[in-house]
């Protein structure tokens, strides 16, 4: 048998792979209907495309390519990025800290200035007793409960808190979604500043600098604010702190942590106590978003030991979606352990030429999400942690 | 919302990387990083390495918006810088020069049987055979099955004749041919 090279044979390739513009992919058609030869051309063809197809790799190569490609930009000669290079890797650094925030969007980050006197309970003397220890070591972690399949976030870390000065030093480690790699950041919170570690193969790119500066606005307070990465209303320092905000409190059992015997205390934050917190002019709307939230509050648990030293401190924050039903039911469940009182701690704000400075007075983290019911929401989180949410349809906050 | 045509897309993201916005780069790997990752990881045989292929064009991409001079379209201009880049990574890899394969004319092929040892393979033995085609076959391969890319903005991106893409296509087919008849022998 022998093929013979006529046009059309040369365009059958284009024509399999859908690159032929219409009169000619129509041409192609009719000649194969009545050229034997050609038509097996389009079967065997066919059979390639299919197989290279099928071997194209399925995913995509996660973000972080990006953020990698970015770290080579201001090494790369002529042309490169000054500043807003900088800020842009603070951004997407602060972005995988605060990755986990995207949770809920709930009570989230009301965490500016710890606030209020004590209720005169047992466990009103609680913070005091934590901050008069000076200084501990706490791991944290926080869970969903009854989320979507695919949107488990995790997030856990250890750190060293003195809480005297006010520094804080933790490694945090946080996956949004179960198939992506985790991400694992040092932080150092001192008052006026936060710090994210440059990891070690990637200071080359930043002078052998160490540490992202970020400062903090005047007035806020980046200890309570960033003490861990909120979820769902919790920071590490804020969950201690707001032992002298509950409300309703009542003894619930005793339990062993680790080894010591406790006594469980569960009760409310409430949420007004929450907002009270937040600057004048978010009030309003943070008041509007919890109105539709299933509880009045955050739900605690408080594990005491004898010397009335907090060991374990649980917060629950419900879901407060009223139209996507997933979410109204999602649970989020911030744990803090302190693991010792007490410990000699050297925490200390890095030198200055240790520190790039990103000169951001704030950081903003835009998301947008959209619903299957096609309603779109706009969130805002700042470095300060203030959450702004916009769904139009809803005006009430959704989950993810 | 008016909805901006590709073309408009793609000349806006360009500003952007000219004006060095490291935003355009996220961007850029929204709209094309699929595609290049897939380019890249075919030329390298390797998932892998086209994920560092991918991370060296956006590099690349970056430090040459400047000097594109938007004779061909940006999607063209990135798979050249892919494949440059791939060039550089797998140093074996010979995507620049006319191979031996091309020197051979048609003529040869008349014999084969290609058509019926190609549709009478199994899956796993055709696809075994692609992946073991030289580079400068399972590139225009991809290109046209993968990319559905015109023969013309090929002959561009490979810097061919037209005629060359043509007879590449049938030379790839041929090689495949004889891959499978090597495997089933």
């Amino acid at each position: 048998m022998t093929i013979t090279a006529h046009d059309e044979s040369e365009q059958i390739p284009a024509f399999v792979g859908g690159s032929l513009p219409d009169v000619e992919a129509t041409a192609v058609e009719r000649h194969i209907r009545t050229c034997d030869a050609c038509a097996a051309e389009v079967r065997s063809w066919s059979r390639i495309a299919d197989a290279m197809r099928a071997s194209v790799p399925a995913a995509l190569p996660a973000k972080a390519v990006v953020d990698r490609a970015i770290l080579r930009l201001d090494s790369a000669g002529p042309g490169a990025p000054g500043e807003q290079q900088h800020s842009r890797f603070a951004v997407r650094f602060l972005a995988v800290a605060c990755a986990v925030l995207l949770v809920g969007g709930v009570a989230a980050a009301f965490l500016v200035k710890s606030g209020g006197v004590g209720s005169g309970t047992r466990l009103t003397a609680a913070y005091g007793d934590v901050v008069a220890a000076r200084t501990a070591r706490l791991s944290f972690r926080s869970e969903t409960r009854n989320g979507p399949e695919d949107f488990q976030p995790e997030l856990s870390g250890e750190g060293v808190f003195d809480f005297e000065r006010r520094i804080a030093r933790h490694v945090m480690r946080t996956r949004v979604r179960p198939d992506e790699p985790e991400q694992v950041r040092t932080t150092l919170v001192a008052p006026g500043a936060v710090y994210l570690e440059i990891p070690e193969a990637e200071r080359v790119h930043f002078g052998g600098k160490q540490w992202v500066k970020t400062a903090l606005p005047e007035g806020v307070d980046g200890f309570a604010a960033y003490g861990a990465s909120p979820v769902g209303g919790a920071s590490i320092t804020s969950a201690l702190q707001d032992l002298e905000n509950l409300t309703d409190v009542e003894e619930v059992g005793t339990e062993d942590v680790r080894g010591t015997p406790t006594t469980i205390f569960r009760g409310t934050v409430p949420f007004e106590r929450l907002i009270e917190r937040l600057p004048p002019e978010h009030r309003a709307a943070a008041r509007e978003q919890l109105k539709k939230a299933p509880s009045v509050g955050i739900d605690v648990r408080v594990w005491i030991a004898d010397d009335g030293l907090p060991l374990r401190v649980e917060q629950v924050t419900a879901g407060t979606s009223s139209s996507n039903e997933v979410a109204s039911k999602m649970e989020f469940v911030f744990t803090v352990d302190v693991l010792e009182y007490g410990i000699p701690a050297d925490l200390a704000v890095p030198a200055a030429d240790e520190v790039l400075d990103t000169a951001l007075p704030e950081v903003v983290l835009k998301s947008e999400t959209v619903y299957e019911d096609g309603e779109r929401c706009r969130r805002e989180y700042t470095s300060h942690g203030i959450t702004k949410t916009d769904c139009p349809n809803s005006s009430s906050s959704r989950g993810p | 919302m008016v909805r901006l045509a590709p073309i408009d897309v793609d000349e806006a993201l360009l500003k952007r990387l000219v004006s060095r916005d490291v935003a355009a780069l996220e961007e850029l790997y929204d709209r094309y990083g699929q595609s290049l990752h897939a380019f890249a990881s075919r030329l390298a045989g390797d998932a892998a390495v086209g994920e560092e292929i991918l991370q060296d064009t956006l590099v690349a991409a970056w430090q040459g918006a400047a000097r594109f001079e938007r004779r061909s379209s940006l999607r063209t201009w990135l798979f050249g810088i892919a494949r440059r880049q791939a060039h550089n990574r797998t140093r074996s890899l010979r995507l620049s020069t006319v191979s031996l394969d091309e020197a051979g004319d048609r003529a040869g092929t008349t014999d084969l049987p290609e058509d019926v040892a190609i549709a009478s393979a199994g899956d796993p033995v055709l696809r075994r055979c692609i992946d073991g085609l030289s580079p400068i076959h399972r590139e225009v391969l991809h290109l046209t099955f993968v990319e559905s890319m015109p023969y013309r903005d090929i002959a561009e991106l490979l810097a061919i004749s037209l005629g060359t893409v043509k007879s590449r296509l049938s030379n790839a087919k041929r090689a495949l041919a004889i891959a499978l008849d090597k495997e089933g022998s």
